[in-house]
């Protein structure tokens, strides 16, 4: 027929099916072929959907056949520009703006929802027919997909009908910005295909930022495994190292991580005996830079010596007491570097005028603070009278060195016991000028609840303080592991605050590198939301100026909501683990989909939002191969203890057989 | 569900009324020609065929037209000739022995169609929009719209020859003497109204009877192809005794033998196509396949206003050019627009 000769491609609508489908008995043979090209020769996975308008922030993907596509997976598609000129957008051309003249524009997004349905079925009936084969309807699959970014700089939308795909080799790098991690990258875990993704190092070591907030349900968000993970990388890959600075900086890095939960990180310098039998395991370690991974190779544990026994053992279980310094404080200590304000750091302690008294007491401890002499090391007298023109600067009153007394020249303390009695023999003075001296214009009401807090935290904080004990000191490792799993709630916080509050001091003045990383779980123990306590005040002031101070805190906690905002708001890497749903509003840095998704977050499944990647991208971390608890070193331990009992064997096999000589 | 059986009684047509009815035989039409039964011996029984499985090679071809716009030419004298502007388009739908029913061999196409073999033609619109220029001899008013139709039914036609070459059972939506060309293959020819009486009154009255997945026995109609009544579906306890019932044809050509065995399976599928009367106007017997098919079409034919649009547009445009190429200023394209 004529007519209809002349027809193709005159009015002819284009219609798709026409070339793909003339027989499905016939097209259902070549099927298998075509999509196997499909998905591996051919990055194609689809058109633009023209029947949904596209925007510069987000489109939809209408799907070919033969195409595999899943959640969080990479586009790139490329737009032909009205008014042209030579210049091609994507990477060839670079980042920036140069080549604003050219007449193509890549969008890069992420896939952040996939839909099917049968296009033609538009009652729930429908799909029973369709499936019946009694009425026909095309299968679409959809992909939407949120704009990353676009290069050149250009917010236009991309085109209806442009081909859309999958973001490979330099398209996938451009996608993620790595182009623009010029100063650095870290790789902070394995996409949901595998692939490395990176964080810029400049928002890591305090350049442009830092801090990390890691938030998530505990036990499933293996919120610390991930902290850890970021540790080894910088600290135990050359890679790693490599960024940390020059080689003075790089070796006087170091972190500090607070065990908050059984005896786990008490093993992390050694293997992780679960790790060899992990399937593939070492080809994600591979594919993160890291070839031969293995348990941390710097460390140094510390745990608070055993409660009830004189001198120091540490309170380790699953460690032989060797491997372990016990650590504490001596009265000098306590009292010059300032510690009793970290005392008082509960709930219901910021509500009274408990804080005055304590910032009166510390003062007038460090007036009155002497040398007791030929005593043990840091026992400590307080006198009765001092000199009235003595400086009330704590500061200067630290730095002094104070001179040694007899013990008779005052009261002595050689313990936290000593302190509280002395505090309580002041408390019941009828001196006027005393009382006012030590505890302020207050009440003996509010005096008696002071000593009560104090008997009360005699038996908590009581065994960290005491001569001849030696703080955690940041020296012969890089990764310095403070056990407090064992302590008291307050004397949890009493710890962490006298650390925080050496590193803090240690570093002003010093610029920012060497760097020092803080790994703290149960953030909102330490920074509540609400309320104010010294603590609180220190870890906001760290969030705040610690980036430029080296000083680089990774937070955890269950839910951001609970923690003080300014600590979350400060970190420039956030990370979520599953996350509970009814927490939903403080993530407001992830989708709306994306905090639905992170309720149902697998172990080891993170999200990870940072400043120059505009949405957050889903990462997995490999399975540690340092042990993140006690069983996961049992073989090792079993392999030493082997180990030990051979050259035991031996040794006794020797000394019978010299004896029989 | 069979009609109630005690007359007399009320029964709902199952189109809407927009569609008109479905059944117009009256008794007493002077063209009413009884069809000679050719099979059982000359008698008219009730047959329930067995077999062949669910539907595989199974098409149904169908087709859609649209006038998008009347058309006047004017000549020197006054004189004034119509003309149309339209679309038509013709497409199957495939049940192939695996995989989903698709929509397949589309064809679509658009033409300005003038009265009194004069042919015009208007160029290209960058839209997309093109226009076929054809004429018809005749100077009839309908001359031209039914020239659409010739062409929406020349197109099904072909697409039915091509899938019957292909060993496909192809139901064609309509009466087999609407298509001009294949009266030869064995297409089955789908009637969903019914007009004329075709049988002698006592046949005729049990037709009504028949269950779903039964049909008649099979009568000759004017000679040239094969005819028989079948139950498509159920229409309701309201229904009029005649809803739901179809006519399927086979070409005579084709042979007695092979029409019995198309008409049995068609018979046999076509009940399972039959449409719901919450999403079909004509349900049951307009099946939901072609219903589908016909919006598909419908679809690639494009938005009806933006085609009247693109034709008020190419009108003006050579009205234009015709106005410029005359002027002794804009005659620079002597040779342009000789043809109108």
């Amino acid at each position: 027929m004529s007519d209809r000769e002349s027809s193709p491609g005159g009015g002819r609508p284009r219609n798709p099916e026409e070339e793909r489908t003339e027989d499905p008995g016939r097209a259902d043979e070549t099927a298998g072929g075509g999509s196997a090209e499909g998905s591996l020769a051919d990055p194609r996975i689809g058109l633009v959907d023209g029947s949904q308008g596209s925007n510069s922030r987000d489109f939809q993907v209408v799907l070919d056949p033969g195409a595999h596509v899943q959640l969080d997976e990479l586009v790139a598609v490329r737009t032909e520009l009205p008014g042209g000129g030579g210049g091609r957008g994507g990477v060839e051309s670079g980042s920036g703006g140069e080549s604003v003249g050219g007449n193509q524009v890549t969008h890069y997004g992420i896939v952040t929802e996939l839909r099917s349905r049968f296009e033609g079925a538009d009652l729930p009936s429908d799909t029973a027919r369709v499936v019946d084969r009694t009425m026909p309807a095309e299968h679409i699959r959809l992909a939407e997909v949120r704009v990353l970014r676009v290069v050149p700089e250009l917010f236009v939308a991309p085109s209806a009908g442009a081909e859309a795909m999958k973001a490979v080799g330099p398209d996938r790098s451009a996608a993620l910005f790595e182009d623009e991690m010029k100063k650095g990258k870290l790789p902070v875990g394995l996409d949901m295909g595998g692939d490395p993704v990176y964080a810029d190092m400049r928002f890591v070591d305090g350049r442009s930022g830092g801090h990390f907030s890691i938030s998530g349900i505990s036990g499933v968000a293996t919120k610390t495994s991930y902290a850890l993970y970021v540790l080894y990388q910088l600290l135990e890959t050359d890679a790693g190292m490599a960024l940390l600075g020059g080689r003075a900086e790089r070796e006087n890095v170091r972190a500090l991580v607070f065990n908050t939960k059984g005896e786990d990180l008490l093993h992390l310098d050694r293997p992780n005996s679960e790790f060899p039998a992990r399937p593939g395991v070492r080809a994600q370690w591979r594919a993160l830079g890291v070839d031969d991974p293995g348990p941390f190779r710097s460390v140094r544990l510390h745990a608070p010596r055993r409660p009830g026994v004189s001198g120091s053992v540490p309170g380790v279980k699953s460690r032989d007491t060797a491997d372990v310094h016990a650590y504490g404080w001596t009265p000098e200590q306590f009292i010059r570097d300032e510690l009793l304000q970290f005392c008082f750091t509960a709930e219901d302690d910021r509500k009274t005028q408990i804080g005055f008294i304590e910032q009166q007491f510390r003062i007038q401890l460090l007036r009155h603070l002497r040398r007791l002499e030929g005593g043990e090391s840091g026992a400590v007298v307080i006198l009765p009278t001092v000199d009235e023109k003595i400086t009330y600067d704590p500061e200067r009153l630290a730095a002094r060195e104070p001179e040694a007394v007899p013990a008779g020249a005052g009261h002595p303390m050689t313990d936290f016991g000593d302190f509280v009695d002395f505090t309580e023999q002041m408390a019941n003075r009828d001196d006027e000028q005393a009382l006012k001296l030590w505890f302020g214009r207050t009440t003996s009401g509010t005096r008696q609840a002071y000593v009560r807090r104090l008997l009360r935290l005699r038996k908590h904080i009581g065994p960290l303080i005491g001569c001849g004990l030696t703080p955690v000191s940041a020296e012969n490792a890089r990764l310095h592991v403070v056990d407090i799993s064992t302590l008291h709630d307050d004397a949890q916080r009493f710890v962490v605050g006298s650390l925080l509050d050496r590193v803090w001091r240690e570093k002003q003045g010093t610029g920012r590198m060497p760097l020092r990383f803080v790994v703290l779980d149960e953030l909102n123990k330490y920074a509540p939301s609400k309320g104010f306590s010294p603590l609180k005040e220190l870890l906001v002031d760290i969030a705040e100026r610690g980036r430029s101070l080296g000083v680089l805190l990774v937070g955890a906690q269950q839910a951001a909501s609970a923690v003080a905002p300014a600590l979350p708001r400060n970190a420039s890497l956030k990370v979520a683990g599953r996350l509970d749903a009814n927490e939903a509003d403080a993530y407001r840095f992830l989708s709306r989909s994306l905090r639905e998704r992170a309720s149902r977050f697998m172990p080891g499944t993170m999200v990870l939002s940072q400043p120059i990647v505009p949405e957050p991208i889903p990462l997995r971390f490999p399975f540690p191969p340092f042990a993140t608890n006690p069983e996961e070193a049992a073989a090792d331990e079993a392999r030493e203890r082997e180990r030990t009992e051979s050259i035991m064997a031996n040794l006794g096999a020797m000394s019978g057989s010299g004896a029989g000589l | 569900m069979h009609p109630p059986t005690r007359p007399p009684f009320i029964g709902v047509e199952p189109f809407d009324v927009s569609h008109g009815a479905g059944f117009l035989a009256t008794e007493e039409d002077q063209h009413t020609v009884e069809c000679r039964v050719i099979e059982d011996g000359g008698n008219f029984r009730i047959h329930r065929p067995r077999g062949a499985g669910p539907p595989s090679r199974l098409a149904f071809v169908d087709g859609v037209r649209r006038t998008e716009a009347h058309l006047t030419r004017t000549d020197r004298e006054g004189g004034t000739i119509g003309g149309v502007a339209g679309a038509w388009g013709a497409g199957a739908v495939l049940i192939g022995p695996r995989g989903p029913a698709s929509i397949a061999e589309v064809e679509t196409g658009r033409a300005v169609i003038f009265g009194g073999g004069r042919r015009v033609r208007l160029r290209p619109h960058p839209g997309g929009w093109r226009w076929l220029s054809l004429a018809v001899d005749s100077e009839e008013p309908h001359a031209a719209p039914q020239h659409l139709q010739r062409l929406m039914r020349d197109t099904e036609a072909e697409i039915a020859d091509r899938l019957c070459a292909r060993e496909w059972l192809v139901v064609f939506d309509g009466p087999l003497h609407s298509i001009r060309r294949s009266r030869t293959t064995p297409v089955v020819g789908y009637v969903k109204t019914h007009h004329r009486r075709t049988l002698a009154i006592e046949h005729w009255t049990r037709v009504p009877r028949l269950g779903v997945g039964e049909r008649t026995s099979i009568f000759v109609m004017k000679d040239d192809r094969y005819a028989c009544y079948i139950r498509v579906g159920d229409s309701g306890p309201w229904a009029s005794p005649w809803a739901g019932i179809a006519r399927i044809e086979v070409p005579a050509s084709s042979g007695a033998d092979r029409a019995i065995r198309s008409m049995n399976r068609a018979a046999r599928w076509i009940p399972s196509f039959a449409s719901a009367a919450h999403r079909d106007a004509r349900a049951p017997v307009n099946l939901a396949p072609v219903a589908r098919l016909e919006s598909h079409l419908h679809h690639l034919l494009g938005d009806s206003r933006l085609a009247l649009r693109a034709v008020r547009e190419a009108v003006l445009q050579r009205n234009r050019n015709h106005e410029q190429n005359r002027g002794p200023r804009h005659n620079r394209h002597p040779r342009r627009n000789r043809e109108e």
